[in-house]
Protein backbone atom coordinates (compact mmCIF):
# COMPACT_ATOMS: atom_id res chain seq x y z
CA UNK A 1 0.00 0.00 0.00
CA UNK A 2 1.45 3.35 -1.00
CA UNK A 3 0.99 6.57 0.90
CA UNK A 4 0.36 9.73 -1.07
CA UNK A 5 3.12 12.32 -0.63
CA UNK A 6 0.50 15.10 -0.63
CA UNK A 7 -1.23 13.77 2.46
CA UNK A 8 -0.89 16.18 5.40
CA UNK A 9 1.81 15.05 7.79
CA UNK A 10 0.80 14.95 11.43
CA UNK A 11 2.32 17.90 13.28
CA UNK A 12 3.23 17.30 16.90
CA UNK A 13 3.60 19.95 19.58
CA UNK A 14 7.25 20.40 20.58
CA UNK A 15 7.99 18.78 23.89
CA UNK A 16 8.52 21.55 26.37
CA UNK A 17 8.91 21.45 30.10
CA UNK A 18 7.58 24.21 32.29
CA UNK A 19 9.63 24.29 35.48
CA UNK A 20 13.19 23.10 34.77
CA UNK A 21 16.66 22.93 36.34
CA UNK A 22 17.66 26.37 35.01
CA UNK A 23 14.72 28.03 36.69
CA UNK A 24 15.26 26.13 39.96
CA UNK A 25 18.95 27.06 39.99
CA UNK A 26 18.16 30.70 39.21
CA UNK A 27 15.60 30.93 42.02
CA UNK A 28 18.01 29.40 44.55
CA UNK A 29 20.75 31.82 43.41
CA UNK A 30 18.42 34.85 43.69
CA UNK A 31 17.32 33.88 47.21
CA UNK A 32 20.96 33.26 48.25
CA UNK A 33 22.08 36.62 46.82
CA UNK A 34 19.24 38.43 48.60
CA UNK A 35 20.01 36.71 51.93
CA UNK A 36 23.62 37.79 51.61
CA UNK A 37 22.60 41.34 50.67
CA UNK A 38 20.11 41.74 53.52
CA UNK A 39 21.90 40.02 56.41
CA UNK A 40 25.58 39.68 55.51
CA UNK A 41 26.46 42.95 53.76
CA UNK A 42 27.32 46.19 55.61
CA UNK A 43 24.67 48.88 55.98
CA UNK A 44 25.46 52.16 54.21
CA UNK A 45 26.49 54.89 56.65
CA UNK A 46 24.36 57.60 55.00
CA UNK A 47 21.27 55.88 53.59
CA UNK A 48 20.87 52.99 56.00
CA UNK A 49 19.31 49.67 55.05
CA UNK A 50 17.34 51.10 52.10
CA UNK A 51 20.60 51.31 50.13
CA UNK A 52 20.40 47.50 49.85
CA UNK A 53 17.70 47.98 47.21
CA UNK A 54 20.77 48.66 45.05
CA UNK A 55 21.41 44.87 44.86
CA UNK A 56 18.10 44.25 43.06
CA UNK A 57 17.59 47.63 41.35
CA UNK A 58 20.89 47.85 39.48
CA UNK A 59 21.02 44.21 38.19
CA UNK A 60 17.42 44.62 36.97
CA UNK A 61 18.41 47.86 35.22
CA UNK A 62 21.53 46.43 33.55
CA UNK A 63 19.73 43.26 32.44
CA UNK A 64 16.43 44.91 31.47
CA UNK A 65 17.85 47.86 29.60
CA UNK A 66 21.13 46.68 28.13
CA UNK A 67 20.70 42.92 27.76
CA UNK A 68 16.98 42.50 27.04
CA UNK A 69 16.72 45.60 24.84
CA UNK A 70 20.01 44.69 23.14
CA UNK A 71 18.60 41.27 22.36
CA UNK A 72 15.36 42.86 21.14
CA UNK A 73 17.36 45.16 18.85
CA UNK A 74 19.62 42.44 17.39
CA UNK A 75 16.78 39.93 16.93
CA UNK A 76 14.53 42.52 15.29
CA UNK A 77 17.24 43.71 12.88
CA UNK A 78 18.17 40.13 12.04
CA UNK A 79 14.52 39.24 11.46
CA UNK A 80 14.12 42.11 9.00
CA UNK A 81 17.14 40.76 7.17
CA UNK A 82 16.69 36.97 7.10
CA UNK A 83 12.97 36.59 8.04
CA UNK A 84 13.43 33.63 10.37
CA UNK A 85 10.46 33.17 12.70
CA UNK A 86 12.77 32.03 15.54
CA UNK A 87 14.28 35.51 15.60
CA UNK A 88 10.82 37.03 15.87
CA UNK A 89 10.09 34.68 18.77
CA UNK A 90 13.37 35.67 20.46
CA UNK A 91 12.60 39.39 20.06
CA UNK A 92 9.12 38.89 21.51
CA UNK A 93 10.51 36.90 24.46
CA UNK A 94 13.30 39.41 25.18
CA UNK A 95 10.77 42.27 25.09
CA UNK A 96 8.38 40.63 27.55
CA UNK A 97 11.02 39.45 30.03
CA UNK A 98 12.78 42.82 29.69
CA UNK A 99 9.49 44.57 30.46
CA UNK A 100 9.34 42.72 33.79
CA UNK A 101 12.94 43.65 34.67
CA UNK A 102 12.42 47.29 33.67
CA UNK A 103 9.17 47.36 35.62
CA UNK A 104 11.09 46.29 38.72
CA UNK A 105 13.59 49.10 38.09
CA UNK A 106 10.75 51.63 37.86
CA UNK A 107 9.10 50.41 41.07
CA UNK A 108 12.14 49.81 43.30
CA UNK A 109 13.71 53.11 42.19
CA UNK A 110 10.99 55.27 43.79
CA UNK A 111 11.07 53.20 47.00
CA UNK A 112 14.79 53.91 47.28
CA UNK A 113 14.32 57.56 46.19
CA UNK A 114 11.80 58.13 49.00
CA UNK A 115 14.52 57.54 51.57
CA UNK A 116 17.47 59.18 49.80
CA UNK A 117 15.76 62.10 48.00
CA UNK A 118 12.70 62.48 50.20
CA UNK A 119 10.30 62.01 47.31
CA UNK A 120 8.87 59.04 45.43
CA UNK A 121 9.26 60.42 41.92
CA UNK A 122 11.22 63.12 40.11
CA UNK A 123 10.61 63.99 36.46
CA UNK A 124 14.29 64.01 35.59
CA UNK A 125 15.90 62.72 32.39
CA UNK A 126 17.10 59.24 33.44
CA UNK A 127 13.90 58.22 35.19
CA UNK A 128 11.51 59.75 32.66
CA UNK A 129 13.30 58.28 29.64
CA UNK A 130 13.31 54.83 31.30
CA UNK A 131 9.55 55.17 31.80
CA UNK A 132 9.19 56.07 28.09
CA UNK A 133 11.20 53.00 27.09
CA UNK A 134 8.99 50.81 29.30
CA UNK A 135 5.90 52.26 27.61
CA UNK A 136 7.42 51.71 24.15
CA UNK A 137 8.16 48.06 24.91
CA UNK A 138 4.64 47.68 26.30
CA UNK A 139 3.37 49.21 23.04
CA UNK A 140 5.49 46.69 21.12
CA UNK A 141 3.73 43.81 22.90
CA UNK A 142 0.29 45.41 22.45
CA UNK A 143 1.04 45.85 18.73
CA UNK A 144 1.88 42.14 18.45
CA UNK A 145 -1.47 41.27 19.97
CA UNK A 146 -3.33 43.49 17.51
CA UNK A 147 -2.05 42.18 14.15
CA UNK A 148 -3.62 38.98 12.78
CA UNK A 149 -1.21 38.01 10.00
CA UNK A 150 1.97 36.38 11.43
CA UNK A 151 4.20 37.90 8.69
CA UNK A 152 2.84 41.43 9.14
CA UNK A 153 3.00 41.07 12.91
CA UNK A 154 6.64 40.00 12.82
CA UNK A 155 7.66 42.72 10.34
CA UNK A 156 5.85 45.61 12.05
CA UNK A 157 6.97 44.60 15.51
CA UNK A 158 10.58 44.19 14.32
CA UNK A 159 10.53 47.80 13.13
CA UNK A 160 9.01 49.00 16.38
CA UNK A 161 11.36 46.88 18.49
CA UNK A 162 14.39 48.29 16.69
CA UNK A 163 13.21 51.88 17.19
CA UNK A 164 12.33 51.33 20.86
CA UNK A 165 15.74 49.81 21.64
CA UNK A 166 17.47 52.85 20.10
CA UNK A 167 16.39 54.77 23.20
CA UNK A 168 18.81 52.76 25.38
CA UNK A 169 22.06 54.62 24.46
CA UNK A 170 20.25 57.89 25.10
CA UNK A 171 19.12 56.66 28.55
CA UNK A 172 22.70 55.62 29.28
CA UNK A 173 23.97 59.13 28.51
CA UNK A 174 21.22 61.08 30.33
CA UNK A 175 23.19 61.27 33.60
CA UNK A 176 26.02 62.97 31.69
CA UNK A 177 23.96 65.12 29.31
CA UNK A 178 21.42 66.50 31.79
CA UNK A 179 21.64 67.72 35.34
CA UNK A 180 19.40 65.49 37.41
CA UNK A 181 19.14 63.69 40.71
CA UNK A 182 19.92 60.18 39.49
CA UNK A 183 23.50 59.23 40.42
CA UNK A 184 26.13 58.42 37.79
CA UNK A 185 27.21 54.77 37.40
CA UNK A 186 28.73 53.42 40.62
CA UNK A 187 29.87 49.97 39.50
CA UNK A 188 30.51 50.76 35.84
CA UNK A 189 32.32 54.01 36.67
CA UNK A 190 35.01 54.97 34.11
CA UNK A 191 38.00 54.61 36.46
CA UNK A 192 36.98 51.89 38.96
CA UNK A 193 33.90 50.80 40.96
CA UNK A 194 33.09 53.31 43.69
CA UNK A 195 32.18 50.70 46.29
CA UNK A 196 33.94 48.88 49.12
CA UNK A 197 34.94 45.27 48.25
CA UNK A 198 32.35 43.58 50.52
CA UNK A 199 29.52 45.52 48.83
CA UNK A 200 31.01 44.93 45.40
CA UNK A 201 31.18 41.14 45.92
CA UNK A 202 27.50 41.11 46.99
CA UNK A 203 26.64 43.10 43.90
CA UNK A 204 28.56 40.59 41.74
CA UNK A 205 26.64 37.71 43.28
CA UNK A 206 23.30 39.50 42.74
CA UNK A 207 24.23 40.30 39.16
CA UNK A 208 25.06 36.64 38.45
CA UNK A 209 21.88 35.39 40.14
CA UNK A 210 19.53 37.75 38.30
CA UNK A 211 21.35 37.05 35.03
CA UNK A 212 20.61 33.35 35.56
CA UNK A 213 16.98 34.25 36.26
CA UNK A 214 16.82 36.28 33.05
CA UNK A 215 18.18 33.36 31.01
CA UNK A 216 15.76 30.92 32.68
CA UNK A 217 12.77 33.19 32.05
CA UNK A 218 13.85 33.87 28.48
CA UNK A 219 14.13 30.12 27.76
CA UNK A 220 10.71 29.47 29.29
CA UNK A 221 9.08 32.35 27.42
CA UNK A 222 10.69 31.27 24.13
CA UNK A 223 9.56 27.66 24.61
CA UNK A 224 6.03 28.81 25.33
CA UNK A 225 6.03 30.90 22.13
CA UNK A 226 7.27 27.84 20.17
CA UNK A 227 4.48 25.64 21.59
CA UNK A 228 1.90 28.36 20.91
CA UNK A 229 3.03 28.77 17.28
CA UNK A 230 3.10 24.99 16.73
CA UNK A 231 -0.37 24.72 18.17
CA UNK A 232 -1.61 27.51 15.89
CA UNK A 233 -0.07 25.71 12.88
CA UNK A 234 -1.70 22.46 14.00
CA UNK A 235 -5.11 24.10 14.24
CA UNK A 236 -4.70 25.83 10.88
CA UNK A 237 -3.74 22.53 9.15
CA UNK B 1 35.28 98.61 87.48
CA UNK B 2 33.78 95.21 88.22
CA UNK B 3 30.38 95.89 86.63
CA UNK B 4 31.60 96.97 83.17
CA UNK B 5 33.96 93.97 83.10
CA UNK B 6 31.11 91.56 83.91
CA UNK B 7 28.90 93.21 81.32
CA UNK B 8 31.64 92.82 78.75
CA UNK B 9 32.07 89.12 79.60
CA UNK B 10 28.35 88.44 79.40
CA UNK B 11 28.19 90.20 76.05
CA UNK B 12 31.02 88.04 74.73
CA UNK B 13 29.29 84.85 75.90
CA UNK B 14 26.01 85.95 74.31
CA UNK B 15 27.77 86.79 71.02
CA UNK B 16 29.49 83.40 70.92
CA UNK B 17 26.10 81.66 71.45
CA UNK B 18 24.60 83.62 68.57
CA UNK B 19 27.58 82.57 66.42
CA UNK B 20 27.02 78.93 67.37
CA UNK B 21 23.33 79.14 66.49
CA UNK B 22 24.16 80.79 63.16
CA UNK B 23 26.81 78.13 62.39
CA UNK B 24 24.48 75.21 63.06
CA UNK B 25 21.68 76.80 61.03
CA UNK B 26 24.06 77.03 58.04
CA UNK B 27 24.67 73.24 58.04
CA UNK B 28 22.37 71.25 55.78
CA UNK B 29 22.80 67.82 57.40
CA UNK B 30 23.60 66.92 60.96
CA UNK B 31 25.15 63.52 61.67
CA UNK B 32 23.08 61.29 63.90
CA UNK B 33 25.15 59.94 66.77
CA UNK B 34 23.48 56.53 66.79
CA UNK B 35 24.26 55.68 63.13
CA UNK B 36 22.32 55.80 59.87
CA UNK B 37 18.56 56.37 59.76
CA UNK B 38 16.37 53.30 60.11
CA UNK B 39 15.20 52.83 56.55
CA UNK B 40 14.76 49.06 56.79
CA UNK B 41 10.97 49.17 56.03
CA UNK B 42 11.86 50.59 52.60
CA UNK B 43 14.44 47.85 52.07
CA UNK B 44 11.86 45.18 52.90
CA UNK B 45 9.31 46.87 50.63
CA UNK B 46 11.83 46.91 47.75
CA UNK B 47 12.69 43.23 48.13
CA UNK B 48 9.03 42.23 48.59
CA UNK B 49 8.04 44.03 45.37
CA UNK B 50 10.94 42.45 43.48
CA UNK B 51 10.17 38.89 44.54
CA UNK B 52 6.42 39.36 44.08
CA UNK B 53 7.00 40.62 40.51
CA UNK B 54 9.41 37.85 39.51
CA UNK B 55 7.30 35.21 41.27
CA UNK B 56 4.10 36.44 39.64
CA UNK B 57 5.69 36.37 36.19
CA UNK B 58 7.02 32.82 36.73
CA UNK B 59 3.54 31.66 37.77
CA UNK B 60 2.07 33.36 34.68
CA UNK B 61 4.59 31.63 32.39
CA UNK B 62 4.04 28.21 33.97
CA UNK B 63 0.26 28.56 33.67
CA UNK B 64 0.58 29.65 30.02
CA UNK B 65 2.82 26.65 29.32
CA UNK B 66 0.42 24.22 31.02
CA UNK B 67 -2.53 25.65 29.02
CA UNK B 68 -0.63 25.50 25.72
CA UNK B 69 0.23 21.82 26.18
CA UNK B 70 -3.31 20.84 27.14
CA UNK B 71 -4.98 18.92 24.26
Amino acid sequence: MSVSSTAPRPVALPSAKGFDAWLALALVACVAASVRAIWFTPVDAMLGAAQKIFYVHVPAAIIGLYLACGLLFVSSIMYLWIKDERLDRMAESAAEVGLVFMGIVLITGPVWARTSWGTWWVWEARITSTLFLWLLVLGYLVLRGGVESPENRARLSAVMGTLAALLVPFIHLTVKLFRGMHPEPVVLAPEKPKMPPEMLSTFGLSMGAFLLLFIALLRLRYRWAAVRDARAALEAA
Amino acid sequence: MILPDLTMRLATVAASMVDAVQDSSAVAYVPKASGPPDSSPYMWLGYAITFAAYGGYIVLLLRRMARARRP
